[in-house]
């Protein structure tokens, strides 16, 4: 397989959504790779005047999730801001949630500064307050308010802008190269309330992964299937068998079908947090890992 | 391949002017000394029209105008259920047979089919979103109230939700932001921007010094604003110096020639002239900007006594009158969903859809956007411009060379 890293500038503000919480709208802080699996495939969809549906929903699904780098560079150039740019990777630190601040050449998350979920959420995310109007009387109307949170594609302190990173591989032929990325995918709407002003990401930079290495810290191996070393923080969410024993959190994750107003569970499995560490296999007397060998990426999930 | 890109969105900037204040509340928060705030870009600070309030008013007036034509031709809700057809797309379909005259005599986008069903109630939030699509046009909840017909072109263009189908639809709004700012100084009022916000919105083009001297002498020139460092002031000291006041604030200036695209922003009577533009830095705009709001203070009355009711005073702030603001908007062209017409019916072509926004837009200069708009607030002129787009610029490039071929290398 060819794999590509692709990094996306952030255009406009972006919604993830999370949860619900009474009236707010709350925002993941990345981009799950099963977003960014609909964001491409709803755009090439659209270039090819939805041809082939079924078919091109099979295009882009090895793909990693996206995780948010900061660049703070004034220079406008591009090699500089790459080389400014501090990727955040999920992480659990001390039992909580957050990220780690990675220079983008770099792979050790070791000895790097830790930024937790709420000072990320302090720095990059707002929120905004809004109404439904009665078309008729044109008041506010009765329990429409809601609160929506968003990504904004600035610091809040320090005005560095955000970028989005991520990995996306394709079968060996021809037609699937970077020309073909650049040429679909230079605009991408991502998200929800993208008719109103949300989502609009840019891309900014295609380079094919020729090293294992780099492949390898993404938890992927050359051939999309799962590489995940002890004691490393996930990247990827990983589909829990029952007999992983890690530190971090376990996530239900449920797949929906969004073509209708009540949207209906299609898959839903228990999986292990992105950032969590698996620390040893119950089953395994040596230690191996193999059956982990089985799984392969699926749209940021490694599930066999 | 980069020519199909181009022709796939259509892309549009919205131009708009401020005739009264602007209030967008952000929904009752105090901060400071106002009570009530306007909506802010949470960054730069600076107010804004969210595209959400865009979106949601011109769905609301393109209602109002698409009623105002076909409301005396559209067909009684019983009648058209009552046509022994199994889809409403069928019976729309029936209606518009068996009433051809009285129909088609309608032209571009208030003849489009699915109109036939189309309510005011299909602007606003959906009150029957859990009916199903078939259902819609004639389903009233516990209140009598009906929902999104989900047939006409409103539905279509600005989308809908029903619980057998949704649909995002296919026009984009971004937010309005500011791209002159009205401020008072000692020279009348002027307008400010940014060198920025004039890239941002494709206005902005700096000239070369023989060009400069070009602009100079015909007459553009305008005013930049700089704060000065050291160095600077001591060359100044050495010069004429000259100062301008924006509202409270007082700043060295220089004036400089610059090249600023301002025939895309007029506005029927309206123009902005080049000595008017005040070009500030970027880390000012917003400072500038937020002391010269328009801010109210305001207390309700007492009907009977005639006075001032005890715990009433209250202040709002809103965007002032003449402030520019620009966005944009495109539309998506779904014609790609055709083979689900059994389901939404037909779709609207994107230049029907222009063609509503567009004769949709008078409702803003009289109606308004946000709050407050029986109180003196609200009214916007608005205009749309086709964005250029590669194909275009590459035409304009040939027929450039072409007329330089014809001329023997002069430009014209």
């Amino acid at each position: 397989m060819k794999w590509y890293r692709l990094i996306f500038s952030q255009a406009q503000p972006i919604h993830i959504g999370s949860f619900i919480w009474g009236v707010v709208n709350e925002t993941a802080a990345f981009i799950p790779g099963w977003t960014m699996w609909g964001a491409l495939t709803n755009t090439y969809l659209r270039f090819n005047k939805f041809k082939d549906i079924e078919k091109s929903k099979e295009f882009f699904t090895k793909i990693t999730n996206f995780y948010p780098a900061k660049a703070c560079s004034k220079n406008e150039d591009k090699n500089q801001i790459l080389s400014s740019l501090k990727c955040l990777f999920p992480k659990y630190e001390k039992g909580e949630f957050g990220f780690v601040e990675v220079p983008i050449s770099e792979f050790d998350e070791d000895n790097n500064n830790f930024v937790s979920l709420d000072e990320f959420r302090f720095e990059f995310v707002d929120v905004i307050v809004s109404t439904a109007v009665e078309p008729v009387n044109r008041k506010a109307k009765d329990e429409s308010l809601h609160e929506f949170e968003f990504i904004l594609p600035k610091s809040k302190i320090d005005n560095c802008s955000l970028y989005w990173i991520g990995l996306i591989g394709f079968e060996d032929k021809e037609e699937y190269n970077e020309d073909l990325l650049k040429r679909y995918f230079s605009t991408l709407f991502v998200g929800g309330d993208i008719k109103y002003g949300y989502g609009k990401l840019e891309l900014f930079d295609v380079q094919e992964i020729k090293k294992e290495e780099d492949l390898n810290s993404w938890n992927i191996k050359q051939d999309g299937r799962a590489n995940i070393a002890l004691e490393s923080p996930l990247k990827q969410y990983v589909k829990f068998s029952g007999q992983e024993c890690f530190e971090g959190e376990i996530k239900l994750i449920a797949e929906f079908d969004f073509s209708k107003n009540i949207s209906e569970v299609s898959r839903a499995s228990y999986y292990i947090n992105i950032g969590s560490k698996i620390v040893s296999n119950m089953q395994s007397k040596n230690g191996d890992y193999n059956y982990l060998g089985n799984y392969f990426l699926y749209k940021g999930m490694l599930k066999p | 391949m980069e020519k199909k890109i181009n022709k796939w969105d259509i892309e549009y900037t919205v131009y708009g002017i401020a005739m009264d204040p602007i209030y967008i509340g952000t929904g009752g928060y105090t901060i400071g000394r106002v009570d009530n705030t306007i909506v802010r870009d949470p960054i730069t600070k600076l107010p804004k029209i969210p595209g959400s309030s865009l979106a949601g008013t011109w769905r609301y007036y393109t209602v109002l105008e698409l009623l105002s034509k076909i409301k005396d031709r559209q067909p009684d809700m019983n009648t058209v259920k009552s046509i022994e057809k199994p889809t409403v797309v069928e019976k729309i379909k029936e209606w518009i047979e068996k009433n051809s005259n009285e129909w088609n005599s309608l032209t571009g986008w208030y003849s489009f089919n699915g109109n036939v069903v189309a309510k005011i109630t299909c602007a606003g939030q959906d009150n029957t979103p859990q009916e199903e699509l078939s259902n819609s046009p004639y389903t009233e909840d516990k209140e009598g109230k009906t929902g999104h017909c989900g047939h006409c072109i409103v539905c279509k263009g600005f989308g809908f939700s029903k619980k057998d189908f949704s649909w995002q639809g296919m026009i984009y709004f971004s937010d309005l932001h500011i791209l002159f700012f009205p401020v008072f100084t000692l020279y009348g009022t002027k307008w400010i921007t940014t060198e920025e916000v004039l890239k941002c919105a494709g206005l902005f083009k700096k000239l070369g010094d023989n060009a400069s001297d070009q602009s100079q002498s015909s007459g553009q020139q305008f005013f930049r604003v700089l704060i000065q460092n050291e160095e600077k002031e001591a060359q100044a000291e050495k010069s004429e110096k000259e100062y301008i006041n924006l509202g409270w604030m007082y700043l060295p200036c220089t004036r400089e020639s610059f090249s600023i695209d301002l025939e895309k922003v007029k506005f029927e009577n309206f123009e902005l002239k080049p000595e008017n533009v005040v070009i500030v830095p970027e880390k000012l705009f917003s400072q500038i900007v937020n002391s010269n709001l328009e801010v109210r203070t305001s207390v309700s009355i007492n009907p009977i006594t005639g006075a001032a009711k005890e715990g009433a005073l209250f202040t709002s702030e809103a965007i002032p009158r003449g402030t520019i603001f620009y966005g944009d908007l495109r539309i998506f062209d779904k014609s790609a969903f055709a083979e689900l017409e059994s389901k939404a019916g037909e779709l609207p072509s994107s230049c029907a859809l222009i063609e509503a926004l567009s004769e949709s837009k008078h409702f803003f200069e009289t109606l308004g956007i946000g709050g407050m708009t029986t109180r003196g607030f609200g009214r916007l002129k608005l205009e749309l411009k086709r964005k250029e787009t590669e194909d275009d610029k590459n035409t304009s490039i040939q027929s450039t060379e072409d007329s330089k071929t014809v001329s023997g290398g002069e430009q014209r």
